[in-house]
């Protein structure tokens, strides 16, 4: 307890208090760096190790793990080391990688990152290996291509749909044919909440409030996008206000789950423990999340219906999205063979087989028919893509999935939820934040 | 002859430390000295990297609506968990004092939650513990105490995740025991002797002696609470309303999320400044309050 103690303590300080600096230092190699990627294909012989990484949950992680077994017994010269985690930090550790100069050759990839992405990727279009004959037009414009480039090879088509649980429709008497719109959406859900206080019509973590219930609502009033092309709002103060408005009534009325109870589970809304018990009647998603949401609900009766649509909105705000795929690696030194894989994986029959619909229905022709014609697809996944089919809706833009302007309207979604702000109040403080992001991002 | 000796014997101390040396200037030394770089820059990870002078450091005061409330839930955290773990540090550490049969074993048992400590794990196990529910209220339901939104709400959410701190208290405790054992006996029967009651032995004879381990676990705990990251991102992912968006969060979401990994990296450099402070402020106070037994003079 003499000088010895004060010295070794003065030495432990020193080091720990800079551990936080240290954590953001990061790696040195900051700008991608150019290489002739492209070029380097080789002879079919040659050994190759291709590292792949994919998010998703554990049926997709079998389905592409079997696919790789299958593609390595077919090209014993390549062998695929399969790096696959959920979807939560996926982004951020392949951004890391890219900064370290540790990316896998090839990933699953969404067009959502387009933007933070593109110095990165292979331009798919310059390699020969890919065949794109098989692709919608559409598709390609709206998804694969960013810019001057082929980014992605998307894999399947997705949309948002409705998931029910059967049995809770049954036991407060819910048709299970409801159309649904965001009126009857309320009335319905308050008659739940109050026949049951401990009952939500719906649950919903922040993530889908903004994406999957906020926009849409704005986006069949307006008519378009989020963001416009032009780097402004496509919504004035009113629609916004009353999209709020329609939001903190959800609330006040109990048809969505408190808040609070439903935010430990953001991104895995299947964990929530009212979801398991069966107190919850409704969740939005992706359809491709259809298997995830049927595993965890009692006795596996899930349902899928349309989205909600308000009557005679101009659009559902809802696209059919092929917005995930694979991309390449500009920088693997086994780019080629990377895109031939890419390109068994989204063209082949046997490929199509094995993944299922994993990542949505296939998004090129030949994989659906043979998905189709061996009777593999889940008819719960294509009604539900054909509900979304049968709606109008506009292509999406990459600005208004951007990650600042949700940030900002997070923020103020949760002042509004914690009734610290009126809707009025919210809809201005998002607008007067989003007018200097916006410019700064049109630069 | 001499001279040559102490040459060679300082070499071959600096090689048997060089992996240390090198681990310690690679993965600390040069991301430390790069993250200065960055803060002075637009660095995103994914686009070409401007110098910007000052300018991170003029929008955390001037534009960034987050960064002071964010200071302010840090230090209310701090406030709340490093007292509260002290003082429950110090509690068990005098119980574990004690001489009885499986004493030992007693100490094992109070030190593993330590070593748990705040992996990711232990917090996912705590949102499912606090949330509406979970066991913790479905225990107070017996009592017939109405549950506690613990994560839900914006007042109580700050308090949750410095509980979760307070149960990691092993390591603060094995220090107070070490300390506890190193004031002599004597002490204690002459204060006997006296008629000194045991809160008047407590407070005159083991509080003073304790001291100086009570101002390292002081500044120690301090140096983590301000750098706490896990409880606040994996339990309460900083909200409800940000009631627990603490600054590591911030520079998490900043540098990762949003991709102003130069932003961040300014963060990081007004908060390594502000544990500076801090501790420089903790280590004068001390002179007024910690007791060397030998004065502190050698």
């Amino acid at each position: 307890m003499k000088r010895t103690f004060k010295g070794i303590a003065g030495l432990v300080i020193c080091s720990v208090m800079g551990i936080s600096l240290a954590a953001c230092g990061g790696n040195s190699a900051n700008a991608p760096q150019a290489q002739n990627g492209s070029a380097a294909g080789g002879d079919s012989t040659k050994p190759v190790t291709l590292r792949f990484s994919w998010w998703g949950n554990d049926t997709r992680h079998q389905a592409t793990l079997k696919a790789i077994d299958a593609y390595t017994k077919l090209h014993p010269n390549v062998k695929i080391e399969a790096e696959y985690t959920g979807f939560d930090g996926f982004y951020n550790k392949l951004l890391t990688q890219f900064a370290g100069g540790t990316a896998p050759d090839l990933f699953q990839f969404t067009y959502e990152w387009d933007n933070d992405m593109y110095d990165f990727l292979l331009d798919l279009k310059q390699s020969k290996s890919l065949d794109t004959s098989g692709y919608d037009p559409s598709v390609l414009k709206n998804f694969a291509n960013y810019k001057d480039k082929m980014i992605m090879a998307p894999a399947g088509a997705t949309s948002v749909s409705l998931f029910y649980n059967q049995a809770f429709f049954q036991k407060y008497g819910i048709p299970e044919n409801t159309e649904w719109t965001w009126d009857n959406l309320m009335e319905i859900g308050k008659k739940v909440h109050a026949q049951d206080p401990n009952a939500y019509l719906l649950t919903a973590d922040i993530d889908v409030i903004y994406k999957l219930i906020l926009q849409p609502y704005v986006a069949q009033m307006t008519g378009k996008n989020w963001i416009n092309d032009d780097y402004t709002p496509a919504f004035d103060n009113a629609a916004l206000t009353k999209g709020l408005t329609y939001l903190s009534e959800l609330y006040k009325n109990g048809v969505l789950e408190p808040f609070g109870d439903s935010s430990a589970f953001v991104g895995k809304m299947e964990q929530n423990p009212k979801w398991i018990k069966g107190q919850i009647g409704i969740l939005f998603d992706y359809i491709s999340a259809f298997d995830k949401y049927k595993q965890s609900v009692p006795g596996g009766q899930l349902g899928v219906a349309a989205y909600p649509m308000a009557p005679n909105a101009p659009q559902s705000g809802n696209p059919i999205a092929a917005g995930t795929g694979f991309a390449v690696n500009k920088t693997s030194p086994n780019a080629e063979e990377a895109v031939k894989f890419i390109n068994w994986m989204v063209n082949d029959k046997d490929a199509a087989l094995i993944l299922g619909a994993q990542r949505g229905i296939p998004a090129t022709s030949t994989a659906r028919k043979a998905l189709e014609d061996a009777k593999q697809l889940d008819s719960n996944i294509t009604k539900g893509l054909d509900l979304a089919a049968k709606q109008k809706t506009i292509a999406p833009n990459v600005i208004s999935i951007n990650a600042d302007l949700a940030q900002i309207a997070k923020d103020s979604l949760q002042k509004l939820i914690y009734q610290k702000e009126t809707p009025e109040q919210a809809a201005d403080e998002i607008l007067k934040a989003y007018a200097p992001k916006l410019a700064a991002l049109k630069k | 002859m001499k001279q040559s000796m102490r040459f060679t014997n300082a070499a071959w101390g600096l090689l048997f430390i060089s992996p240390w040396i090198i681990g310690f200037a690679w993965f600390q030394f040069y991301p430390l000295l790069l993250s200065l770089y960055y803060s002075f820059t637009d660095y995103s990870i994914v686009k070409a990297t401007h110098f910007i002078g000052l300018q991170n450091y003029v929008t955390m005061f001037k534009e960034d609506k987050d960064f002071l409330p964010s200071l302010r839930v840090t230090f209310l955290y701090t406030v709340i968990a490093v007292p509260l773990k002290l003082a429950f540090a110090l509690l068990v550490a005098i119980i574990l004092n004690s001489k009885g049969r499986f004493i030992n074993v007693y100490r094992t048992m109070y030190y593993l939650p330590s070593i748990l400590g705040g992996s990711v794990a232990i917090s996912i196990l705590w949102r499912f513990l606090f949330m509406r529910e979970g066991i913790v209220n479905q225990v107070l339901s017996f009592a017939h105490i109405p549950a506690v939104d613990w994560l839900g709400s914006p007042n109580v959410a700050l308090w949750t995740i410095s509980f979760l701190v307070v149960w990691q208290f092993g390591s603060s405790m094995v220090l107070f025991l070490a300390g506890l054992k190193q004031i002599p006996a004597d002490l204690y029967e002459a204060g006997m002797v006296d008629g000194a009651s045991r809160i008047r032995m407590f407070g005159s004879i083991t509080v003073p002696l304790l001291t100086p381990i009570i101002l390292f676990n002081l500044v120690m705990q301090t140096i983590g609470a301000l750098q706490e990251f896990t409880a606040a991102f994996v339990v309460t992912n900083g909200g409800p309303m940000k009631s627990t968006y603490l600054i590591g969060m911030k520079i998490y979401d900043d540098g990762f999320k949003l991709l102003h990994m130069g932003y961040a990296s300014a963060l990081s450099w007004v908060l390594f400044a502000i544990i500076l402070i801090l501790t420089l402020l903790i280590f004068r106070s001390s002179r007024s309050w910690v007791h060397y037994e030998d004065g502190g003079k050698n």
